[in-house]
């Protein structure tokens, strides 16, 4: 529930960022992101989980086929 | 040792976990297994065990001495590793213990209460592993030192996507795709311009039948999420349709299998539907998974239908976009929506399709990674009391009834022990098995003839046959270990997705989005329910 | 006998009762010092339910959308507030993001208050198709407000 300690860096795009009249003494604490995600981008992770089944699938190969 | 007590839950936890697979292995657990028929998963349980608990108590004690940094192996497996283990702990106590337990209860309540509930309400470990993660983060909450480790949850998804990708033939994909796409952009256009028709009958501000309807025609919350700000929504529309959306979500994940199931739908069939039926597309996978968690078969059909929507998606957000006009303030480019939102992950799922379909899991001659073995092998054989039960039946003539060809089948079943060609063709590999296989289709007829009670044969002998049947059909090891990974990545996943869904989000149904979305959602699920059953024969995957 | 007010409103039926009676207070003595609190709720985080097709960058846009569109309802719902009494001009405005129950305290530590004023709890229409309201439907619980409270609770009637 809190990750207030961690920050991970996440890549905001220019949008949602239109102007809106906000009185001076308000506090715009940004709502932090609950992404499911630990990684800075999502072609990061995906490639990431790419890799990863690769080396599942090699392992799986190596042990049941070739070896 | 400062960091000492945040690591206290991960090190108990691996402790228990080698504790436990260590008893395992001393075979003292022996009966409790075999009463949960679990006994055949011992040896797993033992090396999971051993190798989780292993990494748990090793990370936490490198988390405890060592100051948490900012480095690759901080971010991606120290961080996470408690939220891994605890959901890993979850599934694997669920697998082994939850599901088997809830299997023997329900069959002791029959009685009672004239069914058996883990059959009417599909609670298999997939869907008691959501369960397990809504009921947990709704309690406690999701733990301190496992909230790093929840957020894998969508990454070991997309792996459980990717490894499934080996699974598919090209036919399969290519008929499959054609089906999808029909279906899934037949439904989706119409359901988002029967939303946006009912918000102009009910008068609902433009901004809300925007959201409403992406979220209800293409993939739930994830199409609202990526439509709110191209149609400015407000925050109390917002909140109301994703109330709507998860509830209505989380009652199809139970009702769906159920109706399929009485409706007797094919795994095919209600793997279509609920691809085309169910909103969020970690509900359609899990609705898939507990239609059937043993077979993939359905699964397959309903990543396919899943994957379609995904790609509608972003031609969904461009089409409301133009729908809602100009006043968003944003300038949605072809770049920015569809080619920015292209998930890469799919291209893995292709790159494994592409390795499967090169023949390097299994050999072409394989379907599926099945194939019949008629050859000569001890292994094949039937057991020795199996084989008597033939011979004295063949003895009594309980098989006079059998035609010629079915009687020789069974003759030679008797005299070999098991299904084969003829011996004196062993040289000529081409004959041999062409009999074989000949002799196996012949009694697969005797179990058809027996079940349609066209013959009466005990049930000592029909279990023999089909001993001896499924004896000559082997699965290609890879291809059972592959799916076995996919399978543990898609319960991690789920189990992990379950955690994000709190109580607070579905009590925000409500206001008009509840009256529209149970319209759309319940026409959605009717009319793709008769379409499905009308358009979709078995004969799609053979 | 206060001096020092914190209203806590969120454009509710009742947080409109609580409002009259402050603004009332601050009529009858000119030099109490009020400060209006509207807290936007940080489980909009969690609105995004079990979605993991979209990226990252969909999320935070997601979400800055909610912040943005909250802003600009707040500022709506004070201007409201300044419209229905005059008064409110001169006194200040608090926007703060976290737990409702959590931030009201922490602000009312901060700012050394000495009454908190909130609406009383409404009952719901049965069925309302309408959606009114800005915020979240989730209401607060005085279970969770009421140990931590730092001074008197007022609840206006």
């Amino acid at each position: 529930m809190s990750n207030k300690g961690k920050k991970v860096s996440i890549e905001t795009g220019e949008a949602g960022k239109g102007s809106t009249e906000i009185p001076e003494s308000a506090n715009t604490e940004e709502l932090e992101e609950r992404a499911l995600s630990v990684f800075s981008s999502d072609r990061n992770e995906d490639i990431t989980a790419l890799i990863f089944c690769l080396i599942t699938t090699f392992l799986v190969l190596l042990f049941t086929k070739w070896l | 040792m400062s960091h000492m007590k945040e690591q206290v839950p991960t090190l108990i936890m691996g402790t228990l976990l080698i504790v436990y697979g260590l008893i395992v292995q001393s075979g003292a657990l022996m009966p409790l297994t075999k009463y949960l028929h679990t006994h055949k998963t011992l040896d797993l349980q033992v090396t999971m065990t051993l190798i989780i608990g292993g990494i748990a108590i090793a990370g936490a004690l490198v988390n405890a001495v060592r100051k948490p940094g900012n480095s690759n192996l901080d971010t991606f497996i120290l961080q996470p590793l408690g939220g891994i283990v605890l959901i890993l702990v979850m599934a694997m106590a669920i697998r082994w213990y939850a599901e088997p337990l809830m299997k023997i209860v329900s069959t002791n309540l029959q009685p009672i209460l004239g069914f058996k509930i883990y059959k009417v309400l599909n609670l298999n470990y997939v869907v008691l592993g959501i369960l397990a993660g809504v009921v947990l983060t709704n309690t406690w909450g999701i733990p301190k030192f496992a909230a790093p480790g929840v957020k894998c949850a969508r990454f070991v998804l997309k792996m459980g996507v990717i490894m499934l990708g080996a699974r598919y033939s090209f036919a399969e994909l290519a008929k499959l795709g054609v089906y999808s796409v029909f279906l899934v952009g037949f439904f989706v256009l119409g359901i988002v311009f029967l939303v946006l028709w009912l918000g102009n009958i009910f008068k609902q501000p433009k901004s809300m039948t925007g959201v409403l309807s992406a979220g209800m025609g293409v993939c739930g919350v994830s199409a609202t999420v990526a439509v709110a700000p191209v149609v400015k929504a407000k925050s109390a529309e917002m909140a109301y349709t994703i109330g709507t959306i998860l509830s209505f979500g989380i009652i199809c994940m139970f009702v769906f299998p159920t109706i399929g199931k009485l409706a007797g739908m094919s795994p095919v069939q209600f793997g279509a539907w609920a691809g085309t039926g169910i909103l969020n597309s970690a509900q359609v996978a899990a609705a898939a998974l507990a239609f059937n968690a043993v077979d993939i078969e359905t699964l397959k059909v309903a990543e396919i239908f899943n994957i379609t929507r995904v790609l509608f998606l972003p031609v969904i957000v461009l089409v409301l976009a133009t729908w809602f006009g100009k006043e968003t303030g944003q300038k949605l480019s072809f770049k920015s929506v569809v080619i920015d939102k292209f998930p890469v992950f799919i291209i893995g799922f292709l790159i494994l399709f592409f390795l499967s379909s090169i023949g390097l899991f299994s050999p072409p001659s394989h379907y599926k990674g099945k194939y019949i073995d008629v050859s000569y092998n001890d292994r094949t054989q039937v057991t020795n009391e199996e084989w008597e039960t033939l011979s004295s039946a063949a003895a009594t003539g309980a098989f006079a009834s059998l035609t010629p060809k079915q009687l020789e089948a069974v003759t030679n079943l008797i005299e070999h022990r098991q299904i084969a060609g003829n011996y004196e063709d062993r040289n000529d590999k081409k004959v041999f098995d062409r009999v074989g296989r000949a002799r196996m289709t012949q009694l697969e007829g005797i179990l058809a003839a027996a079940k349609a009670k066209q013959i009466t044969l005990s049930a000592d002998v029909k279990s023999a046959i089909k001993h001896a049947v499924k004896q000559v059909h082997k699965k290609s090891k890879t291809v059972v270990t592959l799916t076995d990974f996919m399978i543990w990545f898609f319960a991690f996943g789920l189990i992990g997705l379950g955690m994000q869904i709190t109580k607070k989000a579905i009590t925000q149904a409500g206001g008009w989005p509840i009256v529209m979305g149970v319209i759309a959602g319940v026409t959605k699920a009717t009319l793709s329910f008769f379409v499905v059953l009308w358009l979709i024969k078995d004969v799609v995957l053979n | 006998m206060f001096t020092n007010i914190l209203l806590c409103s969120h454009g509710t039926e009742g947080a409109k009762k609580a409002e009259v009676f402050v603004f009332g207070k601050l009529e009858a003595d000119p030099g109490l010092r009020v400060t209006v609190l509207t807290v936007l709720d940080e489980d909009w985080r969690e609105m995004t339910g079990d979605d993991w097709l979209n990226s990252s960058k969909t999320h935070t846009t997601f979400l800055d959308h909610v912040e943005e569109q909250m802003n600009e309802e707040i500022a709506e719902h004070w201007h409201r507030i300044k419209k229905d009494h005059p008064l409110a001009e001169g006194v200040k405005f608090l926007q703060r993001t976290g737990n409702i129950a959590e931030t009201i305290t922490k602000t009312a530590k901060e700012l050394k208050c000495d009454l908190i004023v909130i609406g009383s709890w409404q009952k719901r229409p049965k069925f309302s198709i309408h959606s009114t309201g800005m915020s979240l439907r989730a209401t607060m619980k005085n279970k969770e407000l009421h140990p931590l409270l730092p001074c008197p609770l007022l609840i206006a009637p």
